[in-house]
């Protein structure tokens, strides 16, 4: 076999098959149901949890795009420690006054005074056995919502607690040290640490690239058998084939059709970028702040990142390479199942081995994935270095870190051997085969025009 | 140039698809590949085009092996394929592309072809939007589009209406003014007597009969009298022991051994008085030919199929 004048025209066919498919409509739908699609789901992701957020109740922060209603406080600090404290910055910042009504004040009457004033809050601080209580009392007509009230009671909180513990004798570093948040993390040992969203990317993750990737390689795959069996139950095949040997056609068709799969690939992570890129000022339009919730949208993609602790170009470079090989070893088997049949009625039935395959491949790449640490060690192994699996799990594996570059350069090198063995094969029967009229050819079939070429 | 078929044979598993066959093309023209349903015909194009390997044998172009991908081979096949969902000038261009013709050359052939068959119009149309007689006009173009040395013609001419295969006709001719080499394959003898000088007949993948077309039928003699008269001629045909083959309103029919049965019959017509409207001696047609080398084939083969 001269591998020049066999592959001569792949270029022809593969421009036409591109451009042909790309015109066509169920491409163009299709791209576009999944641009919007992947862009709405992210954005939805992004702005929910600030939604949510926002409509559960007191999120301690003030401002956003709700006006401030409020126009005085009076505060009544029974303790006194707040006494001579200055809230000039409180009236900078949101335009209210507060006054302090000194640790004596007659509260049932400051009660009635804002009882009937609008825009106003009373601010009690009263000692307890326990420790201290504030309470925020507003009118009843309305005029300060109960968020607001909390919000400046917080606020009051704050000055209250800070004074408090500068009196106590603590430096400004010391008080600032001590209101440093913190958060409590848990994990496996020897594993990295989880929180609540890190461990939803994990669970998460696996089954989408491995669904996304199993949907793009399959429905491309299957594309490849579908126009490989139209030119030859069309006898287009024929005209063909008095220009371009059949290896050329196969190869022109695998790289159209992968190169069509791989652009829609790229279409969902730039849908899927943008719609996290935008979900934070869209989901600050509906809620007071982005950040109110505790889960914005930049702490959704920290954490993710987080997550995906193995995210790096060389790794998003071997995904690209896994998705290549991965849906060429597909392909291949796809345009030779193509090329078996004489009527499309019978492509359906000729491509079920294949998809029970693909369906056996993608569960292998996700379920192993979804166990910790050891557990399911040699499934996933499995996964890694069977080509019906390791095309699904290779890349989720890599974002997760739950394997290394190197551990995947030996899959995808396993990948590679068999392509090449899978390559052979079809160049050796497909000549044979992409003229055969009549029965639907079988395996054993297949198999045999091997062994006697 | 020439082309030389050497021994090309094809075997699946058991059966012979085709027997070693052989035939020459020394000067350009066309050459017939005749044949039943199943005899062959295919299998032997197929195996030129070098769309199927073969078993034995080899097939030379300029006494090289022929390699249809490098060299400029037209190829009209029986069974008429086109992109349905594709437009005609896309798909045209296509096939100019594979063979490996430039954009300006690719477009100045599709200009003289669409017409010069009649396809100005249809460009941009879809081949699911266009007649059978104009999709194997396309197709006829992606044949010819290159302007190829060697032309394989199978059934060029089926389904067309008779302006169209008149239309195929005169491209044909074009074709051999041209000095092509073309190999035909047609079931309509008609058109093997028109266009043809040598024929090859296949069945069961066996060449029965090989040669100039012309040399065949004068190896046979003038066997073929038809006959009409105002009257009836039976008994003057009976008395120069002539039994009618066929007895139409239009003519009788004979096969007659020597020139001389003819004659005499037409001494005694003349002799009788009878009005004589028809009377023709002749060589045998292709038909005729064809159809005795394959019942004689089946009958040594020991074989009953119908013909």
């Amino acid at each position: 076999m001269k591998l020049g004048r066999d592959t001569y025209g792949w270029k022809n066919v593969f421009a036409f098959t591109f451009r042909q498919t790309a015109k066509s409509r169920a491409f163009k739908a299709s791209s576009v149901i999944i641009i919007i699609a992947v862009f709405a789901m992210t954005l939805l992701a992004g702005i929910l949890p600030g939604l949510i957020g926002s409509s559960s109740g007191s999120d301690g922060n003030i401002g956003g795009d709700t006006e401030i209603t409020l126009k005085n406080i009076y505060l009544a600090d029974t303790t006194g420690i707040t006494s001579g404290a200055d809230y000039e910055i409180i009236h900078d910042t949101y335009k209210v006054n507060v006054t302090d009504c000194g640790k004596d004040a007659d509260i049932t009457a400051l009660t009635e005074k804002v009882k009937n004033e609008a825009n106003s809050l009373l601010v009690t601080i009263e000692a307890t056995d326990n420790g201290y209580d504030i309470c925020a009392s507003r009118p009843g007509d309305g005029s300060v919502s109960t968020d607001m009230a909390n919000s400046f009671g917080e606020l009051i909180k704050t000055y209250f607690d800070n004074i408090r513990l500068a009196k106590a004798g603590l430096s400004a570093e010391q008080i600032q040290a001590a209101f440093r948040t913190s958060a409590v993390y848990s994990s496996v040992a020897g594993e990295p640490t989880e929180n609540q969203i890190g461990f939803i990317v994990k669970m998460i993750f696996p089954m989408l690239s491995s669904l996304i990737l199993f949907m793009l390689i399959f429905i491309y795959g299957q594309m490849v058998a579908q126009s490989i069996a139209q030119e030859k139950t069309s006898k287009v095949m024929e005209l063909l084939l008095t220009s371009v040997r059949p290896l050329a056609v196969i190869i022109g068709k695998i790289l159209a059709m992968g190169s069509l799969a791989l652009l829609q690939f790229l279409m969902i992570i730039a849908s899927g970028v943008l719609g996290i890129a935008v979900s934070s000022p869209v989901s600050s339009m509906f809620v007071d702040s982005a950040d109110a919730t505790g889960v914005s949208a930049n702490q959704i993609i920290t954490e993710i990142g987080n997550a995906l602790g193995g995210f790096s170009p060389a790794v998003i470079v071997l995904i690209i390479v896994v998705f290549i090989v991965g849906f060429i070893f597909f392909a291949l088997i796809a345009g030779l199942i193509g090329a078996t049949v004489s009527r499309m009625e019978d492509l359906n039935s000729a491509m079920q081995p294949m998809a029970i395959f693909g369906i056996i491949g993608f569960y292998l790449a996700y379920f192993p994935s979804s166990f910790d640490g050891e557990e399911g060690g040699f499934l996933k192994l499995l996964s890694y270095y069977l080509p019906i699996s390791s095309p699904f799990s290779i890349p989720s594996a890599l974002l997760t870190g739950a394997i290394d570059i190197t551990q995947a350069l030996v899959a995808v090198l396993v990948l590679c051997v068999f392509v090449v063995l899978m390559a052979l094969l079809v160049a050796r029967v497909y000549e044979q085969v992409i003229l055969h009229t009549g029965n639907r050819l079988k395996m054993s079939d297949i198999i045999g025009l091997a062994r006697n070429k | 140039m020439a082309l030389e078929v050497k021994e090309i044979s094809k075997q699946y598993g058991s059966f012979t698809a085709l027997h070693p066959l052989s035939f020459t093309l020394e000067n350009p023209g066309v050459y017939a590949l005749l044949g039943t349903n199943g005899a062959g015909k295919t299998t032997s194009i197929r195996i030129i085009l070098g769309m199927l390997s073969r078993n034995s044998g080899e097939v030379l172009w300029n006494g090289k092996a022929l390699s249809p991908v490098t060299e400029k081979v037209g190829y009209l096949a029986e069974e008429r394929g086109l992109y349905p969902k594709y437009k005609i000038n896309e798909q045209l261009t296509y096939f100019a592309k594979l063979r490996g013709m430039q954009k300006a050359d690719i477009e100045k052939s599709l200009a003289y072809w669409f017409k010069r068959l009649e396809l100005r119009g249809y460009e941009d149309k879809r081949a699911e939007q266009l007649s059978k007689g104009n999709q194997q006009k396309v197709q006829l173009v992606a044949a010819l589009i290159a302007d190829p040395e060697l032309l394989i013609l199978d059934e060029p001419l089926s389904g067309l209406d008779p302006v169209n295969a008149d239309l195929f006709k005169s491209v044909i001719n074009e074709q051999i003014e041209k000095k092509k080499y073309i190999i035909m394959s047609c079931h309509q003898m008609p058109v093997i007597e028109e266009f043809c000088k040598d024929i090859t007949i296949l069945h069961h993948g066996t060449a029965v009969l090989q040669g100039d077309l012309n040399d065949i039928k004068k190896s046979y003699g003038r066997v073929n009298l038809s006959v009409k008269c105002d009257g009836d001629v039976l008994p003057l045909a009976a008395e120069c022991g002539l039994v009618p083959e066929t007895i139409t309103p239009d003519k009788l029919t004979f096969k007659i051994k020597s020139e001389d049965q003819a004659k005499t019959l037409l001494n005694k017509i003349i002799a009788s008085g009878m009005p004589l409207v028809h009377y023709e001696l002749r060589e045998p047609s292709l038909h005729e030919i064809f159809v005795e080398h394959i019942e004689r084939a089946d009958k040594e083969a020991g074989r009953s199929d119908e013909v």
